[in-house]
């Protein structure tokens, strides 16, 4: 559905530009295509890993992981899974949903949650072009501290 | 029949990763075919998604020019610079790793590195459709305690990776995505 209105939006969009200036938006054009397909190994690649991830890393072990009771582990366990695996929120929500249903607490799931969107092991490769090693390290780095901070807090808010 | 065979190298790793998933298919069948099947989906879902978005960042990037975007993003816009940096990263659409090629795009145009984070801050957490998402799958109370949370984190590791990156590293960056775009 919402790739319908980002069409929408998209069109709309190119339709002014060429109007408005049809050299410019050609220019648009080439650019946005050159960059979909100097990017796209590197995307591929990440594509496949983590297809493969996601379909080892089902549901039913993951509950087994960070379900009921896990604990100071299961935060610890949700943290390193987060942070490996790269999956589209239309694959995390449910999941985290379906885990509280299952027994897991707020606490994991945030660090699950958390840890999924905002660090990258396996897109590490991918930033690293564009935004340099040290950087990219850090970036994560960090998010990951307060990733681990903010869960633990909203785990107690919440528990 | 060279640049053929260059464009093909580039192309190596997904091979291999593809052989590595078919070796997956005959050793491991259940596991195999679901790999498979995902990422077969998440391919279309992407190929589905980059094309409108990058077209949409490319006319800003046309449109957009480097003075405009140095005024509401550059050194010296401050609040309003983190401000647009924000919404920017909340339209955007797709996963983290789409982003990264935009923002190249913005600190060519002279966005500060520390706006970039946070646009890819916002991108990762608050995107519109991700909040929308959210607040159906795990309840709205729960949605906004995560946003909330969230913006602190991002403004937060922002701020402190632009404390804590050296002026040489910034301007490495910097070519740097000369020479990517």
């Amino acid at each position: 559905m919402f790739t319908i209105i980002l069409y929408i939006i998209a069109i709309i969009l190119l339709t002014v530009s060429f109007f408005a200036n049809r050299s410019k938006t050609k220019q648009a054009v080439k650019s946005a295509f050159h960059s979909v397909v100097d990017s796209l190994p590197l995307f591929l690649c990440i594509l496949i890993i983590m297809g493969t991830l996601l379909s080892i890393l089902d549901n039913d072990l993951i509950s087994q992981l960070i379900g009921r009771d896990s604990g100071v582990g299961g935060m610890a366990i949700a943290a390193v899974i987060g942070s490996v695996a790269l999956m589209p929120s239309i694959v995390a929500f449910p999941m985290a949903s379906s885990l509280l249903d299952a027994g897991a607490g707020y606490g994991q799931i945030t660090m699950f949650l958390s840890t999924v969107m905002m660090v990258g092991v396996l897109t590490l490769p991918a930033e690293i072009k564009s935004l340099r090693l040290s950087t990219t390290i850090k970036r994560n780095l960090y998010f990951l501290v307060y990733c681990i901070i903010s869960a633990f807090i909203i785990g107690a808010i919440l528990s | 029949m060279n640049t053929f065979l260059k464009d093909l190298k580039k192309y190596r790793w997904v091979l291999i990763l593809l052989i590595l998933v078919l070796l997956l298919v005959l050793i491991v069948p259940d596991t195999g075919k679901k790999a498979f099947s995902t990422i077969i989906e998440t391919l279309i879902d992407m190929l589905l998604v980059i094309p409108p978005i990058y077209i949409t960042f490319a006319l800003l990037d046309v449109w957009v020019d480097r003075d405009t975007m140095i005024k509401y993003m550059g050194e010296g816009s401050e609040i309003k610079g983190t401000f647009f940096a924000f919404i920017l990263g909340s339209i955007g659409v797709g996963p983290i790793y789409i982003a990264f090629p935009i923002s190249n795009m913005l600190i060519n145009k002279g966005v500060t590195l520390h706006n970039v984070y946070i646009f890819l801050g916002a991108w990762c957490t608050t995107k519109i459709t991700l909040v929308l998402f959210e607040c159906t799958s795990l309840g709205l109370k729960y949605m906004l305690i995560r946003l909330g949370f969230n913006i602190i984190g991002v403004i937060l590791v922002a701020w402190l990776l632009d404390k804590t990156t050296t002026k040489k590293e910034k301007q490495a960056i910097i070519e740097n995505s000369h020479l990517v775009v």
